[in-house]
């Protein structure tokens, strides 16, 4: 079921209400059978890979924090090759053998080893890295098994969260099942606007960025240089109004139930370097990888050498994780590289971290993002050779060639378009920059709250964008 | 302020201007799309009687004029062509139309190999959202293809969220006075009169493939099958071409005709192929590979008319 549907129009008031119906002891269940409703929205049948591995977890966590030495790590391992295992299948299976087949030469030829023809899950990185940050905490010695099956459950499969994240730790989400939530009329407020303006960023700007983007990058050839940056600059916009969108949401309705979900973006493109990028962005997975990539790997304990390798780890499995697709792991490359150079750069050249004047911070928000948009051009291309020809392109801009195709009859994106989504673009970083100023002037004015998310609400229901279907992450 | 109120007058804030914009963008569109939707009210609405309706994609829409149609045979037509259509558009034109309008006497429906591709929308839905709630097929069909047709019969002004880019834009062009119509253009029981310019023959154009899918197979019987059950003489029809040139970019042209040999002949159908019609070497007819132009309107029309008179009288 997609936040932006109709069926979640009624779904979410129905679950809510029921939920502060209930008695305590039966929310739990009122929440996870609402949950598998959700889910089972997208395929049904994928929710029996949700039972296979809460249930290969729940026991592992429990004999892992009753066991010790071998034993105990064993069953770490088993819980961990049991979730990797799924992804393995249903994501990296095909992208396996489609290389090996290459490698072999063996092309579509009757020898080639056969694809598997399956759909991948919705969230199925999500749920599944949120499900072995469950184990490895037990591990560590971190949190207690949970004994309520139904709560464990309930842990990996809480809808807000389900497909898209947070990807949320035990000890932050866990505790919050057996809490007992009473309804708050000014908690709900806050997440209602949370969800609107998740809304906002999804249907009015993600969304209908999306209409051009799809056009142009559908068709590289066709399309000079001067479109394609426009694209590339408005896919990093999109790619951050869909996925923070849905972060927003899902924290929003969270909220309104009374659960406190972690944050996983804070104004990304306002960074001024990579490093800070990296923790405003998706920061629930970026910590994952922190937490139990870059540490158990020695983080920066071992030396220098040692933790650049570990970074560049982390960003390679990083960009691995957003898709089975060559692009990614340049992308992940990417990163790595700008980070590593980065921290060098801190290291040997500029030691001091004083206070830059205005105009330094404004061009290092302005090439943080540029460099981030390169990044997202090997992200969307459909594979290396276009993104190299994307790059191509850009650096051979002609404003005339840009003008004819915006202006083309028939591309249903014309300038009226553009000019439309500009303007939503500049409500949002004005929102993003103006964050907290806003947020003072709101609690002192309430008047200019009711005017601002009454203005939201309309631009929702007058510019919104319908047509699209899924959110970007999803797929991952 | 008690935050109960909050919520109140936000969603009160939102819902005045909403209305607001509504009744604008309503003028808007009816200023730029006028004629056009005159038309479909024509269509929809409407409940004269015509003899004959021809229904089909733009290649009907401006390639076929009543008035001369009507002074030939001596009855009374409507051109009922959809731009961009295809046959789930044409399914829905004939049984929209059939809901209000006396049942003609024949239906002209003109088939291009762009009328069976897989389609998931009729084109351009905008235009039908204000004439739902006054026709029964177009709420049947709107509700089929996934849209809350409630919206649009009880709440209209949530309309936006079902309209497209490119109608949005076409709002702010209605807002500075521009329609969709050029100088000149004129439009009489449903046909658009086209440009007066001639083909450019130089342009050329990529190789492609006849799209079929079996859903759109199964609408075009379901087309035949309205007109028998209703006693209407169908027509099938394949529109003028210049030079064979839009055909011959498909390099599955042949399966195309095969299926509509097979579909007429099996249906007991009259199907008459004008792509070899001599009008269809003279450029000056044509505004483009496949659209005739005024004065390729007036030839074939001239050519249509006489072919259908002795028919209507047998």
């Amino acid at each position: 079921m997609l936040f932006n549907s109709f069926e979640f129009l009624i779904f979410f008031p129905v679950v809510t209400l029921l939920y502060f119906l209930l008695p305590h002891k039966w929310r739990w269940l009122h929440l996870l059978i609402a949950s598998c409703v959700f889910y089972m929205a997208f395929i049904p049948v994928y929710i029996l890979i949700l039972i296979f591995t809460i249930i290969i977890d729940y026991f592992a966590g429990i004999i892992i924090e009753k066991s010790a030495g071998k034993k105990r790590k064993a069953f770490l391992v088993l819980s961990i090759i049991a979730n990797v295992g799924v992804l393995a299948v249903f994501k990296y299976y095909n992208f396996f053998i489609e290389n090996v087949n290459e490698l072999l030469n063996l092309g579509d030829t009757a020898q080639s080893i056969p694809y598997l023809n399956i759909i991948l899950p919705v969230g199925l990185s999500f749920h599944t890295f949120q499900a072995m940050s469950y184990t490895i905490e037990i591990y560590r010695g971190n949190f207690k098994a949970e004994r309520h099956f139904g709560i464990y459950a309930l842990y990996v499969m809480f809808y807000p969260q389900l497909v898209a994240g947070p990807i949320e730790r035990p000890q932050n989400l866990l505790p919050q099942f057996r809490e007992k939530h009473q309804f708050d009329i000014n908690r709900m407020y806050e997440g209602l606007r949370q969800i609107l303006w998740g809304l906002f960023k999804k249907v009015v700007i993600a969304d209908r960025l999306a209409l051009y983007v799809n056009v142009v990058y559908g068709d590289v050839t066709g399309h000079p240089g001067a479109n394609l940056a426009l694209a590339t600059i408005f896919f990093a916009i999109q790619i951050y109004c869909d996925f923070s969108g849905y972060s927003d949401i899902a924290l929003g309705c969270a909220k309104v139930m009374g659960f406190k979900l972690m944050t996983n973006f804070n104004r990304p493109y306002f960074a001024r370097n990579i490093q800070e990028f990296w923790k405003r962005w998706h920061i629930s997975l970026s910590t994952w990888f922190r937490d139990y990539v870059y540490i158990s790997f020695g983080g920066n304990r071992k030396g220098l050498i040692r933790m650049y390798l570990n970074v560049a780890i982390v960003f390679l499995l990083s960009g691995f994780w957003h898709g089975a697709n060559w692009t990614f792991v340049v992308w992940g490359a990417f990163h790595a590289v700008l980070i590593i150079g980065y921290m060098l750069y801190k290291q040997y050249v500029n030691k001091q971290n004083s206070n830059p004047g205005f105009i330094i911070h404004t061009l290092s928000v302005i090439i943080t993002f540029a460099l981030a948009c390169i990044g997202w051009i090997f992200f969307r291309a459909k594979d290396l050779p276009e993104a190299l020809a994307i790059i191509r392109k850009i650096t051979h801009l002609n404003f005339h060639d840009f003008m004819a195709v915006v202006s083309r009859p028939g591309t249903m994106f014309g300038l009226t378009a553009i000019i439309v989504s500009i303007l939503m673009i500049i409500v949002l970083f004005l929102n993003d920059y103006f964050q907290d100023v806003g947020q003072r002037l709101f609690d002192k004015r309430p008047y200019a709250d009711i005017l601002y998310n009454g203005f939201i609400l309309f631009l929702i229901l007058t510019l919104g964008v319908y047509q699209q279907t899924s959110f970007i992450y999803f797929q991952f | 302020m008690n935050t109960y109120l909050r919520i109140f007058f936000t969603v009160c804030i939102a819902l005045v201007l909403t209305f607001f914009a509504y009744n604008v963008s309503l003028k808007c569109l009816e200023k730029y799309y006028g004629k056009r939707y005159a038309r479909m009210r024509e269509i929809f609405v409407d409940t004269s009687r015509y003899d004959i309706i021809f229904i089909g994609s733009s290649r009907t829409h401006t390639a076929i004029n009543p008035r001369i149609i009507d002074s030939i045979t001596g009855w009374s037509s409507y051109n009922a062509g959809v731009e961009g259509g295809t046959i789930l558009d044409f399914k829905m034109t004939l049984e929209g139309y059939l809901v209000h309008h006396p049942v003609p006497r024949m239906l002209v429906l003109t088939i291009d190999p762009g009328s069976f591709a897989p389609t998931k929308t009729v084109f351009d839905p905008a235009q039908y959202f204000s004439l739902v709630k006054k026709n029964r097929v177009l709420d049947q069909t709107f509700s089929s293809l996934g849209y809350k047709t409630f919206i649009f019969k009880k709440m209209p002004m949530f309309g936006f969220i079902y309209m497209d880019e490119h109608t949005k834009s076409n709002m702010v062009s209605g807002l500075i006075g521009k329609t969709e119509m050029f100088g000149g253009q004129f439009q009489y029981k449903g046909y658009l009169s086209e440009t007066m310019k001639c083909i450019d023959t130089l342009v050329t154009y990529q190789t492609q493939r006849v799209l079929f899918s079996p859903q759109s197979i199964t609408l075009f019987d379901t087309i035949v099958d309205i007109c028998k059950k209703n006693n209407i003489r169908l027509i099938i029809t394949y529109a003028p071409e210049y030079r064979f040139k839009l055909q011959k970019s498909f390099d599955n042209f042949k399966e195309f005709t095969d299926t509509m040999y097979k579909k007429t002949q099996t249906g007991g159908l009259l199907y008459c192929r004008d792509d070899s019609l001599a009008m269809n070497g003279d450029p000056c007819l044509f505004k483009d590979r496949m659209h005739v132009n005024y004065f390729g309107a007036q030839v074939y029309s001239g050519i249509l008319g006489e072919r259908l008179k002795p028919l209507l009288t047998k």
